[in-house]
This record gives C-alpha cells, structure tokens and sequence, in this order.
C-alpha cells in the first residue's frame, strides 16, 4: 500500500476526511520530467531492444534514439492513449530503420548473456534463444514484444502496425519451433519420451 | 528432462516461454543512462531557443529575394542583347538584275555589304570616307 492508502485505512484520520494530493510529476516536457515518466519504462524497452537486435552493441544507440524521439514528439503524444505502447512503437521504427541499415550485417550468437536469474534454467533459456536468434528480423521482434514485454497480440498490432492474424502466425510458428527443439531433450537426444 | 513433460500439464506453454525469456533481464547500463540524460538535455535547450535566433530566420527570406532578382535580371539580359542582335545585323551584300531585251537595257540594282539604311547616300559616304 502506498502512503495515501495507509493514511485512510488507518485510525489517524475521522470516518469522513477529504484528502487532498498533488500530482508532484514534474514537467513532461522537460528533459527530468520527461525521464521520471520513463523510468517504469526504461528497464522492458531496452530489453526488448537488446533481445530483438540479438544483444547487438548497437542497441545502445537504438536505445538512445528512442528515447530522444519520444522526448522531441512528446507533444504530439494523445493522453487518451497509452504512453507505454506508444513510446513501444517509436521504439520499433528505430529498430525497422536500424535493420534497413544493416541488411547485409552478419551476426554472431552470443551464449553469454548477462545472467539468468532465478526461476530460468540456463539450458532452456540457450535454447530458446537460440530459436529467437535464427528467427526473421520482425518475427523476432514480435517474439520479445509478446514473450518479454507482456503485451497483447491487439498491442503488437498496434506497435507494429502488422495485422492479428500475421503475428498469431508468427507466434505459432516460433512456439512449435521451440517445442520441437525442447521436447528433442538435451543434446539432441531424440528417443527421449515427452509424455510421463 | 523435457520443458512440456505432458499433454495434460496445466501451465500454459506461453506462461512458460515467458518464464524462461524474462529470466535474461538486462539492466540499461549507468554510462548509457547518462549519454541518454545528457542528450534529453541537450535536445531540451534546442526547443527553448527562441524561434529567430538562426540564421535561417535572416538568410532564407534574403536568399529568396535575390534568386528573385537575378531571374528578373537574367531575363531583362537576354531580352536587350536579343533587341541589339536584331537592330545590328548585318546587311548583306544584294545583287538584282533586270533585263529588259526589247530594248537592249540591262539594270543591275546592287547593295553593298556596308549598306546602311539610316543615313543618306550623299551625306554617309562622306561622313564615312
């Protein structure tokens, strides 16, 4: 509970009291305001950045553009929306740009990630990203948008602008890829049994 | 030991896909943070500029002003150098004959080549020896 929620559940106040807050945010449009709104944010989108670019170096720089463009169209940012699906959007046109730039870019499969916490068995997680690793550009993106980020499928249409059934199919076939990878168990093993 | 060790298991296959990625959960880097905030800053100082401080405030309007004038200019040339060109042709040099056999006459009507039109024969040929 936050500290407004303490305060009226408690016995400090009289059974009818108005409580009046302040919305202490600063200025969005200032470059501290701007990034106090973000910081919730900042963490998942440059996750989903990293992961889509296969943790290029480059994410840095994709990151950082991000977040500049956002902060220079911050004005044109309709409040009915929501910020994190829009700043999400801005963040996936920079990767498109990113990746038209790159076309001929190849790339290495990295195995040493920054760290699985818990509740991740390492094996599993090489696996799977291993699979993501060799997926199409946007298939990989759709991939991190729905796995990593959370977001609906409706969301990932609205991000990037592909239609329901394009990214249902893109999903399914980057699951089955796994399953398959999975339940060959470790080493590749083929013979071992799925169903106990 | 398989991820999906039966049909019948009640987790979601999605929920445990989900599990396995978010298990990777990088941190933006504190340099990075940094570049970002200093770079937020400096974008934030470009849009509080007053709006005629550039030089595109003084030069554009200028620019277009004289690229107006040398096109009016450029046309005003040719059109006079067209007029000269016209007025200060040369006049050539002009052979007619008539012959009229009846009578044995031969007119040969002949123009020089330094033919002038505006200045009478009497007078211009003195003024030009």
């Amino acid at each position: 509970m936050n500290t407004l929620e303490k305060m009226l559940t408690s016995d400090m106040l009289p059974s009818q009291s108005l409580v009046v807050t302040a919305d202490s945010r600063k200025d969005i449009t200032s470059a501290e305001g701007f990034l106090d709104y973000v910081s919730p944010l900042k963490e998942g989108l440059f996750s989903f950045i990293l992961k889509t670019l296969n943790f290029s170096e480059d994410a840095d720089d994709v990151f950082q553009d991000t977040l500049l463009r956002a902060f220079k169209y911050i004005y044109s940012f309709d409040r009915k929306r929501s910020f994190q699906t829009w700043i999400y959007a801005i963040g996936h046109n920079e990767i498109r740009q990113y990746f038209s730039r790159i076309k001929n870019m190849e790339y290495t499969f990295d195995e040493s990630f920054p760290g699985v916490s818990s509740g991740g068995n390492r094996k599993i997680v090489q696996d799977i990203y291993e699979i993501a690793y060799r997926l199409g550009d946007r298939q990989r993106e759709v991939f991190f948008l729905f796995y990593d980020s959370g977001f609906s499928i409706r969301e990932i249409a609205k991000i990037t602008q592909l239609k329901i059934g394009h990214i249902k199919f893109l999903l399914h076939q980057a699951r089955e890829s796994i399953k398959v990878k999975l339940n060959t168990g470790t080493g590749g093993k083929k013979n071992e049994s799925v169903s106990r | 030991m398989s991820l999906f060790p039966d049909k019948n298991t009640n987790r979601r296959v999605d929920d445990l896909i989900s599990e396995q990625v978010r298990s990777v959960r990088p941190k933006v880097p504190s340099l990075l943070e940094e570049r970002v905030r200093e770079a937020l800053q400096d974008a934030e100082r470009q849009q509080r500029l007053p709006v005629t401080r550039g030089w595109r405030s003084h030069w554009l309007p200028l620019s277009a002003v004289a690229v107006l004038l040398l096109t009016i200019g450029f046309f005003l040339f040719r059109l006079y150098f067209r007029r000269a060109a016209v007025q200060e042709s040369p006049v050539s040099e002009i052979k007619t004959e008539f012959v009229l056999a009846e009578q044995n006459i031969k007119i040969l009507w002949y123009q020089k080549k330094n033919f002038d039109p505006r200045i009478l024969e009497g007078a211009g040929d003195e003024r030009r020896r």
